[in-house]
């Protein structure tokens, strides 16, 4: 009780007292720490060479590299078999085992075998999507397309088709790190998104609301202090947004005139009392995101959902001031371009402070992606499909176990370890999901999917085992360990020297499941 | 039974009576600094459990719990989702309400008196939101200032409250079990405390974990990494400590009653089955999702079947099961259960067969302690009602919360305003016996006489034999002086229904007269006895 009374107290005056350097450009030392926290969380974990390579960039450059342009990838794969539907298997006639299925429209086999090989596709795409961020280049990409995820939380459950969470997928891509404006609108007529929350059910006889208060609350404006759009202003907008619907053979959205309510909408005083007609759905469309992104509070909103994803959770009066106004601003300045608010953000003194380090919990993806890739561990390619998509698809699973499931996020909201205060990332670890993390990394060690000696001696030669246990901990952690703390582990796993194989994996488990492995 | 030590704990205000066989007793025992004032202290906990069901996504209230006095206007508002009003289970009791045909094991225990409803529990200014109104619900603050609102659930206000300092010092001999156990993949706000989840999560209790780690130093100077590493460390410990303690108890327990395969009726078997394995966590909270239905929660061609009723059917079967389970093991009398949703839905329903986010809707508890009936009227359903309509609340959901604090957990009534953060009302939805609340003396009395309390020889020198009789429970027998001051605690623990004998043997305590007090739930009995020279 004492103890934590006091370790409070002492934190209030800390964060009372910090410093918050704002935007300006970061100024100080270039060195391994500041590279691996640039990389830790624009990346899922740090690898050895990438840590190299971006120290003998200066910072400027680094951030540049990061937002090198990217290729899109290639469509998914059949890698499954034939589908069962009762008692009888199907093929799936569109395409071969092995060829992909992005453009198939599922429409070639038999009526009875489509949904089931819907789902083979949905399964199909949640591996691949792994895959894609097993195999990232050293980019902010892959990152930025988790948080679009998170961002616009599109469930496959419920959107229940493969094409569409494909193609809205592409989108989130394409846009990631691009207009997040533009993107907003693209989404509010993707298939997958009217799937999703009712939007091709929005009608003018009968208007669900749906979508169009998401669209507000967790979209754009958000539900802050300063967000004060009304229980008029969310059916304005859902009238504004019916008559899309889904074309059932082309999967893409087509706005019907005769569903689409033509009627003048009229908003509040927050959006500066703007009314919308003429009927035609695009531009309906296009005047709605205009006006929602015409109010500031969206670009804050914005900028607060960015910096949870790459800073720090908490956002008070200081950061407010100091990050989030002057990125909001910069969003507005930039007709709602990403990119340069990112770069900003990532260059600036604010992200390199000694306060911003290691206090994010490492996500799922940072924790067995980061795992894995620090580690050098060989990932198939994703076109070895018969090899690559198990191994997926064995990922995955771990992810969602523990629990962030890909296509999959618990709500509309996303992952409330983003959202869900008081403890935001602390959600991510609990008496459930911490002994699957325990489980993940022992396993790794135990049947040497790590290979521990090989790590060991990348490092070079090291004097003796309390240098070795040092050197290791400190690639492994940002978070650092004391004297005490070092030689305690030489003490019980190594107290006669270099270790052997045995030793040293015990010295490795111990170390990634440490609370501080946690910490990025 | 062991002779009882002498326990230099605290002594629940609840066993406080206001007369002692006739005699006031704070003649004797309320002077400030009398010893028995300080062992008063705070409310000790009694071993009531809660357990509370979610039902995640806003369940639709009207098509749960049907109108039948104002059904012709509920078929008009929504007749494509609307139940057959000869489809609906009638009631022991009213002829105004009756339940969705899928519920069928939730109308026989209603019928024998193990769960009531309460019509239209809400709250003013419904938030539509599922994020911001399930907030709301679990920590019962609906205000808009952001900044300034509870973050804190009000069960982990609660637990917070009784167990201060979890969770460092626990567990301990207070309370050797996790506070809390939510059967999900995470914590919830509603058992949320300052800043530690007052709950654990678990979904295999069967589940090991044997990491450690010694180390408790920070050396970065950073207040936001060292608390991230401080939760951590927490939660690693703790994690080792709790699951050891909740697989013991998992293996020891046992579920004797009947569930489906459904994913409640699992949550519910092991929630039985830890309580029957002896755990004294006082909370549970279970989950049902996929009441968020917008579209198709019935079937077109039979509108008492789909989606929604197979959810209503496994929440109604679940609670059966759960019930006789604990019936069955003689667990009963410690369980109460509820459930709750973030919002009900729309009176109008829309063209995909679904309703839109609504405001109030019913609640149901059910255990052998809930009163008997429907509180509330049927909802108000206009003639013609418009997309917008809502069923407005008569019940504020905090005074539900208020009333389980009060007359379950049995937390006095100033407390209860500090918890529950302003004033609400008491229900009539729980029985009295509980909490020895609103009992009918006569009964009380005739039921107190009915327990044994003798103590032989009397006087008595160095050696006697104390003998009670408790109806089950927790039981307290105390030793109180002549001035009415508390001066030995013979027993003080849960005891099962039955005669015990306590021997004394040199108490130490100088001659004279003292008073022997029994007290179990809301009965108590006293006698007077003599100590020789």
């Amino acid at each position: 009780m004492d103890r934590r009374s006091f370790f409070r107290a002492q934190t209030r005056t800390k964060s009372n007292f910090r410093v918050q350097a704002g935007m300006q450009p970061y100024g100080g030392a270039w060195t391994r720490d500041e590279v691996t926290h640039l990389l830790k969380r624009t990346l899922f974990g740090a690898r050895e060479t990438d840590i190299q390579a971006f120290m003998a960039m200066d910072p400027q450059t680094a951030i540049d590299a990061l937002f090198q342009p990217q290729p899109m990838p290639s469509s998914p794969l059949r890698e499954y078999g034939l589908v069962g539907v009762e008692e009888f298997m199907y093929d799936d006639l569109g395409v071969a085992v092995g060829q992909p299925w992005g453009d198939d429209m599922n429409v070639t086999s038999d009526v009875q075998a489509r949904p089931a090989i819907n789902s083979a596709r949905c399964g199909s795409l949640v591996k691949w999507m792994m895959g894609q961020m097993l195999h990232q280049q050293p980019t902010i990409h892959e990152k930025m397309v988790l948080f679009m995820h998170h961002h616009f939380s599109v469930q496959i459950g419920e959107v229940d088709d493969a094409t569409m969470c494909y193609r809205h997928h592409l989108l989130l891509r394409q846009y990631a790190l691009g207009n997040i404006r533009e993107l907003t609108r693209l989404v509010s007529k993707d298939p997958a998104m009217l799937r999703h929350l009712n939007g091709y059910l929005n009608s003018k006889k009968a208007p669900d609301e749906n979508f169009a208060r998401e669209l507000q609350e967790l979209m754009t404006v958000g539900k802050g202090p300063d967000s004060m759009y009304t229980e008029g202003d969310v059916i304005a907008a859902a009238k504004v947004l019916t008559g899309w619907r889904i074309n059932s053979e082309t999967k893409l959205a087509e706005f019907s005139a005769g569903e689409h309510d033509t009627s003048t909408k009229q908003f509040s005083g927050f959006y500066g009392g703007i009314s919308i007609g003429g009927g035609d759905g695009d531009t309906e469309l296009a005047a709605l995101i205009n006006m929602i992104f015409g109010v500031k509070e969206t670009a804050r909103f914005i900028c607060r959902k960015l910096y949870r994803w790459f800073v720090y959770h908490r956002i008070e009066s200081d950061v407010e001031t100091a990050v989030i106004q002057p990125l909001a601003d910069l969003l507005i300045a930039e007709n709602y371009e990403l990119a340069p608010v990112l770069k900003t953000l990532l260059r600036s003194e604010h992200f390199y402070e000694t306060a911003h380090r290691a206090c994010y919990i490492k996500n799922p993806y940072d924790f067995i992606i980061g795992t894995l890739r620090e580690f050098n561990v060989p990932i198939p390619a994703l076109g070895d499909y018969s090899q690559s998509y198990p191994y997926f698809q064995s990922l995955a699973r771990q992810g969602s176990r523990m629990l962030m499931e890909l296509f999959q996020p618990p709500d509309v909201s996303g992952w409330p370890a983003y959202y869900q205060e008081p403890m935001f990332y602390e959600m991510w670890v609990n008496s459930n999901s911490l002994p699957r993390r325990a489980e993940f990394v022992d396993g790794l060690v135990d049947d040497g999917v790590i290979d521990v000696r090989a790590y060991v001696n990348a490092l070079g030669t090291q004097p003796d085992v309390r240098s070795l246990v040092e050197t290791i901990a400190a690639r492994l952690l940002q978070y650092p360990l004391s004297d005490n703390s070092i030689d305690y582990i030489v003490n019980r796993f190594s107290p006669g020297g270099m270790p052997d194989d045995t030793k040293l994996k015990d010295i490795f488990k111990f170390i990634l499941n440490l609370p501080e492995y946690h910490l990025c | 039974m062991n002779r009882r030590k002498f326990l230099s704990r605290t002594v629940p205000a609840t066993v406080m009576p206001a007369l002692l066989n006739g005699f006031s007793f704070s003649a004797y025992g309320s002077q400030p600094g009398s010893m028995l004032q300080q062992l008063l202290g705070p409310d000790l906990p009694n071993d009531h459990i809660l357990v509370l069901i979610q039902l995640h996504g806003g369940n639709d209230g009207l098509n749960t719990v049907i109108p039948l006095d104002v059904y012709g206007n509920y078929y008009t508002a929504r007749a494509n989702v609307a139940i057959p009003q000869d489809r609906v289970l009638r009631l022991d009791g009213t002829d105004k309400t009756g339940l969705h045909p899928a519920m069928t094991k939730l109308q026989t225990l209603f019928n024998n008196g193990k769960a009531n409803i309460v019509q239209s529990v809400g709250y003013d200014k419904q938030n539509f939101s599922h994020f911001r109104s399930t907030d709301i619900w679990m920590t019962g603050d609906d205000s808009n200032n952001r900044s300034s609102r509870e973050k804190r659930g009000w069960l982990g206000r609660y637990l917070e409250d009784v167990y201060p300092g979890y969770p460092y010092e626990y567990p301990n001999g207070d309370m050797p079990d996790p506070l809390a156990i939510q059967i999900s993949e995470a914590p919830t706000v509603t058992v949320q405390g300052d800043v530690f989840s007052m709950g654990l999560s678990i979904t295999d209790p069967n589940n090991v974990y044997s990491f450690t780690n010694p180390f408790n130093d920070y050396p970065l100077n950073s207040a936001d990494a060292n608390r991230e590493l401080q939760y951590l460390r927490i939660i690693t410990d703790k994690t080792k400590v709790y699951s050891d303690i909740i697989r013991a108890a998992y293996n020891k327990g046992a579920n004797r009653g009947t569930y489906d395969e459904t994913s409640l009726a699992r949550q519910l078997a092991i929630v039985a089955r830890l309580i029957s394995g002896g755990l004294k966590t006082r909370v549970y909270t279970v989950t049902l999702g996929g009441f968020d239905t917008h579209k198709k929660q019935v079937n077109p061609g039979d509108t008492s079947t789909g989606g929604h009723a197979e959810l209503l059917k496994s929440l109604s079967a679940g609670i059966s099961a759960f019930q006789d389970d604990l019936e069955k093991q003689q667990l009963d009398d410690r369980v109460l259960g509820m459930t709750f949703s973030e919002f009900g839905r729309r009176i109008k329903s829309n063209a995909s067969m679904g309703t839109d986010h609504g405001a109030a809707a019913p609640l149901i508890l059910f255990g052998k302690h809930v009163k008997k009936g429907v509180l509330g009227k049927s909802p108000d359903i206009p003639a013609e009602v418009q997309v917008v309509d809502n069923i407005p609340f008569q019940y504020d959901f905090r005074s539900i919360y208020a009333t389980v604090l009060e007359r379950w957990f049995c937390v006095d009534k100033t407390k209860i305003s500090q918890l529950m953060l302003k004033d609400y009302q008491s229900l009539p939805i729980i029985g009295g016996t509980p909490c020895g609340l609103d009992d009918d003396i006569e009964e009380v009395n005739e039921q107190a006489d009915k327990m044994i309390l003798k103590f032989w020889p009397n006087p008595y020198q160095q050696v006697a034999t104390l003998q009670f009789s408790t109806p089950g429970g927790k039981t307290v027998v105390q030793q109180l002086n002549a001035l009415g001051q508390l001066v030995r605690i013979h027993a003080m623990e849960t005891y099962p229904a039955g005669t015990f004998n306590i021997d004394i043997y040199e108490d130490q305590l100088p001659s004279g007269m003292y008073f022997i007090r029994l007290q179990t739930g809301n009965l108590q009995k006293v006698i007077r006895v003599i100590k020789a020279k």
